[in-house]
Order: C-alpha cells, then structure tokens, then sequence
C-alpha cells in the first residue's frame, strides 16, 4: 500500500512517515512537497492512503483532497494541520474527507488511530460493494437460468403438443384411407385421443406456470371437437361451464382422457340411429372440490348388466384414481346416463 | 364422423390454404376438397401472395407462425389492404394471436390442436355469413 505524505516541512512529514510504520508495516510512505510529485505519483500509482496539510504553498489540501477522490473515491485521505478551521474541517468532510486531525505532538496517538480507522473503513466499504456486487451479479444469473429453464420447458411442452397432433395427424390419414369400416372407425377414435391429449398439452402452454392446466378451457375444446367430428348426430349440446378449475398437469392429462372416453361414449352410443337427443356437460364448484357432470337423455343401460371387467370401466377406474376423483354413475334403459365426477382438491386460479 | 355431402354452395368455393407443416396441410386439403371445397395449397407467406395474385381465391385459411420473414398475421394484413372482399381464419395454437386475429383483418380464429372436421365447420360458417 502506498502512502501519500503531503507536507512541506520534511520534520512533518517524517513525524507522519514514523506513525505510520507502526500502524501499517507493509506501507510504502511517499513524501511529496510539490504539485508535479503528486501529480505523477497520482497517475503512475493507485494511493492506498492519504495524509495532507492544509497549507501548502503550491496549493491547498482540498486541491489534493479533490484530486485524489477523482482517481480513487475509495481511497481515504486525512488532513493534519495547523493552519485549519472547523468550517474548513466541515467543507472538507462535504467533499469526501475522510478525517480531520490538528497538527500537535499530542495528537500524534489521534492520528494514528484516525489512520487505522480510516482504512479499516475503505476496506470494509470496498468489501460490501464487492459483495453486493456479486449478489446483483448472482442474482442476474440466477434470473438468467430461470428464463432459459422456463424457454426450454415450454419448447419441450411445445414439441409434446406437436408431435401428439402429427401421430394425430397420421392416425387420421390412414383412418381416411382404410377400407374396412371398423378399422376406419378404430383409427378414427385413436387420432380423436391423440387429439384429446394434445388439446390438455396445448392449454399448458396458455398459462404462466408450465405446471397447471386451465380445465375449463380444456373441457370445452373437448367438446367442440367432438361435435364437430359427429356434426351429422341430432345431439344438441348444452355447455354451462362456468366454475373454476385449475389443476396440475399430472391430474389434467387422467382428467382428460377420462372426461374423453365418457363423451365420446355418449356420442358413439346414447343415440343409435340419428335419433335426437341432448346432452349437458356441466363444470361448478362444491365447495373445495370442482364437480363435471356429463348426462344424456339417451338410450342409458342397464348397470347390473355391465360388467364391471371391460376395458372401458377399467380405464375409467384407474383414471380416475391417478386422477383423484370420485366416480358417480348413473343409468338406466331408455332413462338416460349421467355421470358426475368429483375432482377432490381441484384447484381455482 | 364428417358429415357426408357437401354444401352444394361449397362445390364453387375456393380455399387458400396456408401451412407450413406438410402433413396437416395435406390432411386439411384433403378433408375441405372432401367436403366440396376447391383448395388452393401454400407452405409460406410468399407462396401464398403468389397465389393470390394468380388465382381466384373466397377465402384464405393460415397458420399463422411458418418460418420466412411473414407470418400468417403479416399475410392477413396484405388481404385486407388488397383484397378486401377475402375473407381471412387463421388457425394458431396461441392464445395471444387470437387476440390479434380478432382485429378488422381477420374474420375467424380456430385454436390448433382441431380435428380436420372442425376447420370444414369453421369454414363452412364464414361461407354462409358472406
């Protein structure tokens, strides 16, 4: 550390240079006494510390005090004189001085102290910057990872919601070119799933939060894709889907496939023939739990006789445990079929 | 599964149809000529202006992001300046564009993922409102 000594009487400035030897062992004092020195030494060398008069008769120690705050605000300067007064003391202090210590052999300890005060100061002051500097720094690349993780997740949904349109897409096509009917009709009801999944993974990306799906959004896509697929039924379509429900993608992909199978049962089977006929789905509030009621004035069935093994009742079920809701069936022959399902804990935005 | 026979007013109709993604564009080709309309296929925006300035076109339906400097918005904009009377749906995934495709410059928005059958719907509506 260099330590600027500005004095000039060389008495002085040696009493200085032997308080600081005690103080700062490793210092390299430099005694300047005219305005060239310290001009050079302020360009060729950062001061570690400064020590001026305030007299000096090629300038004042505000001068110096200015001129070296200009290079280095951190580095702190104490004026020792004799010569000052307490407003010059006060102005001093305004420009930045760090000290202010009167030139007499019984302040000799005062300046010592001030020295050691002083750079314990700038050290400390330096240290917070830097910290602080690295916790905006910190912080900046923290916000920096967040945005590239939240670009990546949402290309990821992105490219799932894509590539379940192309299987949906292909599966279509072929359904458009096979001869077989029941195979048209397989393939047809395959690219509709696909489609019922690729419309959950769609509404992910509408939301702020990649982690939750806007079921509400999702129900209704559901159905107008449905009635655009089976436009030549007579079915009239009531939608009164006025509750909330927000809910994790782990319950909504379940959710949906589910509320798919029992609509696109309703389609395929309440109304043999073209007969006419309605069907409501409803989605409301209970209390914390959100309520989707699908029924149909169709043809029903009777429950005793539907076993409860077929694949459809099976998937139903275990959807609708991954799912966390509660089943309600109802039908009976020629009275229609209702189902209710209770989705526990479902969400609200 | 769609309906069976065409509107008899669709059989003159002529469709522009806009969309990067070669599957879904063959796909929904194939599904509006089933249903009586003539289609008239572009990959991109610049195919898409060329087709306009070469052929007669009622109704142009487009994605609205495809790769090129355009997109389907920018295109929308160009039929409404110079064909006024070509009614423009755009199809997005993307909420957000909804809300610009619901500007003067298009007349309809269809949400992506659909099933083809749902675009003849749309289609079909807007034929009947002209």
């Amino acid at each position: 550390m260099r330590v600027l000594v500005i004095d000039d009487n060389p008495d002085d400035r040696a009493l200085v240079v032997s308080q600081i030897r005690p103080e700062f062992p490793d210092a390299v004092p430099v005694e300047l006494a005219d305005m060239d020195g310290f001009r050079r030494e302020l360009a060729e060398h950062r001061p570690g510390l400064v020590i001026t008069d305030y007299n000096l008769r090629w300038g004042s120690g505000m001068d110096i005090l200015d001129q070296v705050k200009a290079v280095d605000p951190d580095c702190p300067v104490v004026m020792f004189t004799g010569t000052g007064s307490e407003e010059i003391a006060v102005e001093a202090m305004k420009r930045g001085l760090n000290d202010y210590v009167i030139k007499s052999p019984r302040q000799l300890p005062r300046l010592r102290a001030s020295l050691r005060q002083v750079v314990e100061n700038a050290k400390r002051r330096i240290d917070l910057r830097r910290a602080q500097e690295q916790l905006v720094e910190r912080e900046r690349e923290l916000e920096e990872a967040l945005a590239h993780k939240d670009l990546v997740l949402r290309e990821l949904h992105h490219r799932v919601k894509n590539n379940l349109q192309t299987i949906n897409s292909l599966l279509w096509m072929r359904a458009r070119r096979a001869q077989n009917p029941q195979l048209k009709a397989d393939l047809n009801e395959m690219a509709q799933r696909m489609l019922a999944l690729a419309q959950v993974q769609a509404r992910i990306l509408d939301e702020e939060r990649l982690d939750l799906v806007d079921f509400r959004a999702v129900l209704d896509d559901m159905i107008s894709s449905l009635a655009s697929v089976y436009a030549d039924s007579h079915i009239r379509i009531h939608r009164d889907l006025e509750g909330e429900l927000m809910l994790p993608v782990a319950r909504a992909m379940p959710l949906g496939l589910m509320c798919y199978e029992i609509l696109l049962n309703c389609f395929k089977h309440a109304f043999p023939d073209h007969q006419p006929g309605h069907l409501a789905v409803r989605l409301c509030r209970a209390g914390e739990h959100a309520e989707i009621s699908i029924s149909d004035d169709g043809i029903g069935y009777d429950e005793d006789t539907v076993s409860g093994g077929g694949m459809g009742t099976r998937l139903i079920r275990d959807l609708a445990c991954e799912a966390n809701v509660q089943v309600e069936r109802l039908s009976r022959p020629n009275d229609g079929t209702s189902i209710t399902l209770r989705v526990l804990h479902g969400g609200r935005s | 599964m769609t309906s069976g026979v065409p509107a008899v007013s669709a059989r003159s109709t002529s469709v522009l149809l806009v969309e990067d993604e070669a599957l879904i564009r063959v796909l929904l080709a194939e599904e509006l000529t089933d249903a009586g309309f003539l289609v008239v296929e572009a990959a991109n925006v610049d195919q898409a202006l060329e087709q306009l300035q070469a052929t007669h076109v009622d109704l142009v339906v487009t994605d609205v992001r495809m790769p090129g400097d355009k997109d389907g918005l920018d295109l929308a904009a160009w039929v409404h300046a110079h064909c006024p009377a070509v009614p423009v749906m755009v199809m997005s995934g993307y909420v957000h564009e909804a809300v610009v495709a619901g500007s003067a410059t298009c007349i309809g928005f269809i949400r992506k993922p659909f099933m083809p059958a749902e675009l003849v719907d749309r289609v079909r509506a807007v034929m009947r409102l002209l």
